[in-house]
């Protein structure tokens, strides 16, 4: 009994959202707000070493087909036990170009960034380590589903060009992916 | 019904023809002055005597008129030289563009121009292995060279850029072969420079003054 319930709520739950979203004109354009956290896997190209972030972001849409997007990476650590770096947070700043069409949101982008790195001194064979700012380049494309005016789906996936330079040269060349539930809002009206 | 037929291509003709004709004009009479642009840059370092590094930075525009745009930029670049010193600019400064190509302007996708400028730099090396042997000095530079705008909607475009960078100042070199390494100052001022390939973002936000069409 208490299944058959939790089945008819989703049922009209996710009816819901649907008939939200066939009713909305247009989720897609000037003046929506993206904003998402998702944790985010990774693989360093120069090291044999994959890590985890907690991946925050914040997208601004200029038009339909351009964006202002800003990305911030807080490192949390290791996915195995090495560890080249005690620390790797990233901040990147840039436009995206979306192909859009209904509610499916295709895009590219290149995102411009900071790297604050930390060598872990046990694995480099050193005493003590500093933290350090590098910049780095990065390319990102992706792909975001808007369910409805307020919930969307995405995937990203990064590559990040970088070095580190301090105690030792370390190449902290990246790809990451990120995936999950994002959040939207429209702050301008649609114009008619 | 076969001179009806005719005359009708004829004027279909003349339509298409003039169509393209009033597209050609509107693209030359689009008037672009007055943009103010803002966007981030990545650089890349490349051909000095430091080795190979990495750059990241933003820049506006101001653009004057349809044939001289301008860029007023500052970047941070950190180079890793020989894998033992860290070589860090700073560089804030302005370029003038100037597109030379009248039918390769804006709206045209591609719009190529030549790029001229000066800017002020800072420069510090620090031994990796040990920070406190540092030096530092501020300097000035010029820049030129050859760059393309990608013109991908009305007020967004990517741009890349390749320069060289001439620094008038004095230099400091990383004696990465002497144990320990050593960072010195050359006494008298020399050209040094380095190829700067950068690409940018750019969305034109406002228009500063509007032109007459």
């Amino acid at each position: 009994m208490e299944r058959k319930k939790i089945g008819f709520l989703a049922v009209v739950l996710i009816s819901l959202c649907f008939r939200s979203n066939s009713q909305n004109n247009e989720i897609i354009r000037p003046g929506l707000i993206r904003v998402m956290g998702t944790i985010s896997p990774s693989k360093m190209l120069g090291m044999n070493d994959s890590y985890f972030y907690l991946h925050g972001n914040f997208e601004a849409y200029l038009n339909k087909k351009v964006s202002f997007c800003g990305d911030a990476y807080y490192f949390l650590g290791a996915q195995s036990g090495k560890s080249t770096l005690e620390m790797n947070h990233n901040i990147f700043y840039g436009l995206l170009l979306h192909f859009t069409k209904n509610t499916n949101d295709l895009y590219m982008g290149i995102q411009p960034g900071v790297a604050i790195t930390k060598l872990n001194p046990e694995e480099n064979g050193i005493s003590n380590s500093s933290a350090g700012t590098n910049p780095v380049f990065s390319a990102i494309a992706g792909y975001n589903f808007y369910v409805n005016p307020y919930f969307n789906f995405f995937i990203q996936s990064r590559f990040i060009l970088g070095e580190h330079n301090y105690d030792l040269h370390k190449d902290i060349s990246e790809l990451r992916l990120s995936a999950g539930l994002g959040f939207n809002l429209n702050v301008l009206k649609q114009k008619k | 019904m076969l001179n009806n037929t005719k005359h009708i291509l004829l004027i279909l003709g003349l339509f298409v023809a003039l169509q393209f004709r009033s597209q050609n004009n509107d693209s030359v009479s689009v008037n672009n002055s007055g943009w103010f642009s803002l966007g981030g840059r990545s650089t890349i370092s490349a051909f000095g005597d430091e080795g190979n590094g990495i750059g990241t930075g933003g820049q506006f525009r101001i653009q004057l008129n349809n044939s001289v745009n301008t860029e007023w930029f500052a970047d941070y670049i950190s180079i890793n030289v020989n894998d033992k010193v860290r070589s860090e600019y700073i560089h804030i400064g302005w370029s003038v563009m100037y597109y030379p190509f009248s039918k390769l302007r804006y709206p045209k996708l591609l719009q190529p121009y030549l790029v001229a400028g000066h800017c002020f730099d800072y420069n510090k090396m620090t031994v990796m292995s040990n920070p406190s042997a540092s030096k530092y000095r501020w300097g000035s530079a010029v820049q030129c060279g050859l760059a393309t705008h990608f013109n991908l909607t009305p007020k967004f475009d990517i741009t890349l850029m390749s320069q060289y960078m001439i620094h008038f100042t004095e230099t400091l070199q990383a004696e990465t072969n002497l144990e320990p390494i050593g960072i010195t100052q050359e006494k008298e001022a020399a050209l040094q420079g380095h190829l700067l390939t950068t690409v940018s973002l750019n969305y034109k936000i406002f228009r500063v003054w509007k032109g007459k069409k």
